[in-house]
């Protein structure tokens, strides 16, 4: 009797494994599998937010070559309109370190601008993307007051030839 | 019939039929990582979307639209159009973007 009921039991268990045991495997191996799909899902969202921001720097600093390029020209169109007039024998002397001023602040603002193109671009290097991100902002801050002081600048000149006609 | 059970069911028996549960078993876990397919090389298959071309800026455009001529009255029209406030209006998208990274 003992031994019949130990047999019974020995089969009632095996059977339960049986009908258990590959459920649980499956379970396990779809979770593996969810892991990774989320693991490779979440390196893309990565990628991707990296590439947003960094579309996002660029404009920014397209901007700013833009603005840089437009304010070189009026630099240019300045020292014109001074050889013009130091050919017609009028004193300029006092506006030519107002000039070397503006042109200074053009090649910091030049000069900032590659610093967070770079920085832009490494974006997705590092390991601590906001970090750079950061100091690519920062860089991008530093090339818009640069351009504020020159227009400021160029405004003084404006100002300044407009007394010497 | 009981005698008969007991006999079937000796050691040896149990044994054949544990290994054949264990087979079973082994042969479902293979069949289930085989159907992960490629999900288990993740790692070296990731494919990264390309980046939205950026649309064309009309601020870019402004900054390029500029007289060429060294008349004081041109130079100062063209200053007074330059924008530069909006120039790093961007730099909080990009944070923004970077949240949680």
């Amino acid at each position: 009797m003992t031994s019949r009921f130990s047999l019974f039991k020995i089969a009632a268990l095996t059977a339960a494994f049986v009908a258990v045991a590959p459920f649980v495997v499956g379970a396990q191996s779809e979770a593996v599998g969810r892991g990774r799909t989320m693991e490779g899902n979440l390196r893309v969202q990565r990628a991707e937010k990296i590439e947003r921001a960094k579309a996002h720097g660029r404009r920014m600093i397209r901007r700013e070559q833009a603005a840089i390029e437009r304010l070189r020209r009026m630099i240019e169109r300045v020292e014109s309109r001074l050889a013009k007039l130091r050919a017609a024998g009028k004193d300029v002397a006092a506006l030519e370190p107002l000039v070397s001023e503006a042109k200074a602040k053009r090649d910091a603002a030049i000069a900032a601008v590659k610093e967070a193109s770079a920085k832009y671009e490494a974006l997705g290097t590092g390991d601590k993307p906001r970090q750079i991100a950061q100091e690519a902002n920062a860089a991008t801050k530093n090339v818009k007051k640069a351009l504020v002081e020159l227009h400021t600048i160029l405004k003084q000149i404006i100002t300044a030839l407009k007394a010497v006609r | 019939m009981v005698k008969s059970t007991q006999r079937k069911l000796d050691h040896p028996a149990i044994f054949a039929i544990l290994v054949g549960v264990f087979a079973v078993i082994l042969a479902y876990a293979l069949a289930s990582y085989a159907e992960l397919g490629d999900n288990l090389d993740y790692r070296g298959s990731v494919v990264t979307r390309p980046a939205p071309q950026l649309e064309s800026d009309s601020r870019v455009t402004a900054f390029e639209q500029q007289s060429g001529s060294d008349e004081i009255s041109a130079i100062e029209a063209d200053l007074n159009a330059t924008v530069l406030s909006d120039l790093d209006a961007d730099a909080s998208k990009v944070l923004s973007e970077l949240q949680g990274l």
